[in-house]
């Protein structure tokens, strides 16, 4: 008897406490669409709340259809806590909010996921939807939405959200600085500009779109110091190539060497020590491997193509007189470029993961979410991105591998750890914080962050659109991470740009006659011109000067599977 | 319907090699042709072994400088004119759909130099050294007790057909179930690369020894950029075989070896695979440069005006020259290939529209036909 007390109670008390909660704002708009109340409040206009609503009786519903459709509501929740009959049988199914994106304010979703987390420890899970059935989309009225259980949706969660700018520590507005300033100013803004004119399939396509697959690196936890890989990449100066088995232990050796900067440094996980076997330095050999700087072939070791651009402008560059440990601004746009080649998801997902949990985390509270945070992601993308079946035949796989992990912590350990030492090396975390334990985002991590989610926002994909940012963008992000004082290249630069194409000839020469490599001039290039000349050029960029017919110097061929090409003098 | 009004017996840019060899003719690329044969005469006079690299991209005519020195008599008459040996010159594309890559090789290579024919090479062989220093060679030359017994087999045989013979030739082609072996007198089934290497370079040795039957062995490898569409394993497998045949094969063989400049993930281009080893011994290269817009003229007027194609006291099937220019500048990059599809879509067209003068006005109507057309 008692029970079913309880139980009515309960569901009296649902609907009526989240209609009535709205009545407390005032609410600019609250009309009846499709079986949900859509309401806006003056409080939070760029969010609208859906409340999905069904009738215990159908007659009760034809009445308040017929109200509905018969004036000008334009308050909805008015009529309906007013009148008793609907407030007795209307059912509340779920709430869903939604996010406008497109309005240069996309971290408003993170503020909404910010509020959510720190009330409930947990990360709902984002669609998209649109108020357009007829399958044309404009930009501007795509939203993001998220569908949350009704029982957690109150007044503390909506206060929360409404006083959100003003709760926090210095912290957030620090960040805001960040985010709002460098949206105004930045390679950004070039996209917003345009995106309104545009629908959404259009806008793809106006950008060609070339959209890659999820790549995950597997690591071994060790892998911590970026800068071991800049050792072993130097150590090719002294050889062209490492039998496999001394390669490991010529590694250890030379490690040593730098052991007391490493005491000095920040952190001194993942140090390669002397070892019998070898097994010190073997993960870093295979992350190296991985990162395709270098590779293996009739049992050595030798630079790849990539690997051999970092000795070349290693050589090219002044490198700083710190602590051999803290990377020059060269080398981490140099890491990052790789590490976005290689592994798109993790590190994406670590920066949105900080920002979330109030940018002020521990491993451990980053770990908690993190497995159904990347299925969700996972998910997302399988189910909005515009990538081949095939691609997400591979996802789909990525998928049941994550969900059967029988110890995540024991995994994560080698996820988490190693990239998130990864971005202290790349300065992209506070110093400070991070010998006190705590993770949070530096000014580079957040303009990091601010420009990939951005790129989200503008294009609708998010890791798989990296290798195309990485394209077009890539030495703009660069230089707006690290506060390079560059411009962007004016006409007159090209001869600037055909020289170091030309010097890369030289640079980069193999057996094969007048012929270099398309990436390594490119991307030769490109480094040489931010950190030589202070001028944002992008690889997008060259790329396509040497396709044009302005080229009057060199024959370029470029092969989409193997994604490079060729540059060839003409005679 | 034929290509008489434009002058022509038939089209003459082939888009696939012609199954008559007579229909393989050189045009244009004088200067590709010149460094080849230079090449090759050097190799005919001298004697240390030599590896030569084509470079080229995609259609830039690797393929077919294969066939037309391997099939066509071109070889013979540059013998005879330089007063040495004929030379033997075989075409063999890199295997890469077979888990044994090597024994492919090998049977490729006896595709293309049938066991009859080396039987037939090893008795000339015979006739001029004499059994004896025949079997010296081998012994020498094999450096390998058990090849040098199989190849003793096969001189041993007095004529063909034999039983011996096939027994021979099952044997090489890989055969080594214990009846076979027992009736060779044979302990072991040929199957390790080593072996494969040792019995090619005997081979390739005796039949060029002092330059007498031939002056030089030449194999055309093929497609040796696929190489890294093959596993990993595979791949240096072969370039160890590869190796170790150069090394065994130190006299009178010249290895051309194709590469189409395309890119990999980690490497620049081939340099690595080829290993110190062969790069070393790589002394030429070779490149298939692109041609220029006045080179491509000159191909395509060899090209229409060679008897094999031209009707005798006809014009050539283009107005002017002017037409072939404005052409060829909408194409994009040049090369063989890309000149080859557009003028023969061309030809076509101007066939189906029975036309006798192809002008720039015909061109312009026709430019969705043709593929690689860039405005």
């Amino acid at each position: 008897m008692i029970n079913f007390v309880v139980c009515v109670h309960y569901k009296m008390m649902k609907k009526i406490n989240l209609l009535n909660l709205f009545s407390q704002y005032h609410c600019f708009e609250s009309i009846y669409i499709d079986n949900s109340i859509l309401i806006r409040i003056d409080e939070l206009p760029l969010f609208s709340f859906f409340i999905n609503i069904d009738f215990d009786n159908d007659k009760v519903e034809d009445e308040f259809i017929l109200v509905c459709d018969d004036s000008d509501v334009d308050n909805v929740l008015d009529i309906i806590l007013s009148n008793t009959s609907f407030k007795n049988s209307i059912k509340v199914n779920s709430i869903s909010v939604k996010i406008q994106t497109h309005e240069q304010l996309f971290y408003l979703q993170y503020d909404f996921l910010r509020v959510y987390y720190e009330l409930y420890r947990e990360i709902p899970v984002m669609y998209y939807s649109s108020d357009d059935d007829s399958g044309y989309c404009p930009y501007y009225i795509l939203f993001y939405t998220y569908t949350l259980e009704s029982a957690l949706f109150n007044k503390f969660f909506l206060d929360k959200l409404i006083n959100n700018d003003n709760v926090d520590t210095q912290n957030s507005v620090v960040e805001e600085d960040y985010v709002k300033e460098s949206i105004s100013v930045n390679f950004i803004s070039k996209y917003y500009e345009v995106i309104n004119n545009y629908g959404w399939q259009d806008f793809s396509e106006k950008f060609d779109l070339d959209l890659n697959n999820i790549k995950i690196l597997t690591l071994q936890t060790k892998v911590r110091r970026l800068n071991y890989i800049k050792m072993i990449l130097n150590l090719f100066s002294k050889s062209n190539y490492y039998p496999d088995n001394i390669f490991n232990k010529k590694i250890e050796q030379e490690a040593v060497k730098f052991n007391n900067n490493l005491m000095e440094y920040i952190n001194s996980k993942g140090i390669i020590e002397i070892t019998k076997t070898g097994n010190s330095s073997k993960p870093y050999v295979e992350a190296m491997i991985s990162l395709k700087l270098l590779y293996t072939q009739n049992n050595k070791y030798q630079l790849s193509k990539y690997g051999k651009i970092f000795n070349v402008l290693n050589n090219k560059i002044e490198k700083s007189d710190d602590n051999y440990f803290d990377l020059s601004k060269f080398e981490k746009s140099f890491f990052l470029f790789f590490i976005l080649q290689n592994d798109n998801l993790y590190l994406w997902v670590l920066i949105d993961l900080i920002y979330i949990q109030n940018n002020k985390t521990k491993i451990k509270n980053i770990k908690e979410v993190f497995q159904e945070y990347i299925l969700n992601q996972l998910e997302f993308t399988m189910k909005y991105s515009q990538i081949k079946n095939q691609d997400k035949s591979k996802i789909l796989t990525q998928i049941r591998r994550i969900k059967s992990w029988k110890k995540p912590q024991v995994y994560l350990e080698h996820i988490i750890e190693p990239r998130i030492n990864w971005l202290l090396d790349l300065d992209m975390l506070e110093k400070d914080e991070f010998q006190q334990n705590y993770i949070v985002l530096s000014k580079e991590g957040l303009v990091f962050f601010d420009k990939l989610n951005s790129y989200f926002d503008i294009f609708q994909e998010k890791y798989t659109l990296m290798d195309q940012l990485r394209c077009m963008d890539f030495f703009s992000l660069a230089s707006d991470i690290y506060s390079i004082n560059s411009v962007k290249i004016i006409e007159d630069d090209i001869a600037l740009i055909e020289n170091y194409i030309n010097e890369s000839f030289n640079l980069f020469k193999t057996i094969a006659p007048n012929r270099v490599t398309a990436s390594q001039a490119i991307l030769y290039t490109c480094f040489m011109m931010l950190f030589k000349e202070d001028k944002v050029v992008n690889f997008c960029t060259i790329q396509s000067y040497l396709k044009s017919n302005k080229n009057k110097n060199f024959i370029f061929e470029w092969y989409k599977t193997e994604n490079d090409g060729s540059i060839r003098r003409k005679k | 319907m034929t290509y008489e009004n434009l002058g022509l017996k038939e089209n003459p840019f082939r888009l696939t090699p012609p199954l008559d060899q007579k229909e393989i003719v050189w045009a244009g690329m004088a200067e590709v042709k010149s460094n080849i044969e230079k090449r090759i005469r050097i190799a005919t006079l001298t004697k240390a072994s030599r590896i030569v690299l084509n470079w080229g991209s995609y259609g830039s005519g690797k393929t077919h400088a294969s066939l037309y020195y391997s099939k066509t008599d071109r070889l013979q008459r540059m013998t005879s004119e330089s007063g040495v040996s004929p030379v033997k010159s075989i075409k063999i594309t890199l295997p890469r759909s077979s888990n044994n890559i090597v024994q492919e090789f090998f049977r490729s290579f006896l595709g293309q130099y049938s066991l009859e024919d080396i039987f037939a090479d090893f008795k000339k062989t015979q006739a001029e050294f004499g059994l004896d220093k025949l079997e010296l060679m081998i012994d020498s030359l094999s450096n390998d007790k058990s090849i040098a017994d199989v190849l003793k087999k096969l001189t041993n045989i007095e004529s063909l057909p034999s039983d011996d013979f096939n027994k021979l030739k099952n044997y090489i082609h890989g055969d080594n179930t214990k009846a076979t072996l027992t009736s060779l007198g044979l302990p072991l089934g040929l199957n390790n690369d080593e072996q494969i290497a040792n019995i090619m370079a005997s081979i390739i040795s005796c039949i060029t020894y002092d330059k007498k039957l031939y002056s030089t062995f030449i194999i055309w490898l093929d497609e040796f950029e696929d190489i890294d569409t093959v596993n990993k394993n595979l791949a240096d497998r072969f370039t160890t075989f590869l190796r170790q045949f150069i090394d065994k094969t130190s006299n009178n063989l010249l290895l051309f070896l194709n590469f189409t400049q395309k890119t990999f993930m980690d490497m620049e281009d081939l340099s690595g695979y080829l290993g110190d080893a062969l790069t070393s011994r790589a002394k030429a290269k070779i490149d298939f440069e692109n041609p220029t817009l006045e080179e491509s003229i000159i191909y395509i007027h060899e090209l229409c005006d060679n008897p094999l194609f031209k009707i005798d006291g006809k014009d050539f099937p283009f107005d002017n020259d002017e037409t072939i220019k404005y052409t060829l500048n909408h194409i994009g990059n040049l090369n063989a290939r890309k000149i080859n599809e557009t003028f023969s879509i061309i030809l076509e067209m101007a066939l189906i529209e029975g036309k006798n003068k192809i002008t720039k006005d015909f061109i312009n109507e026709i430019t969705d036909e043709i593929i690689a057309w860039e405005e």
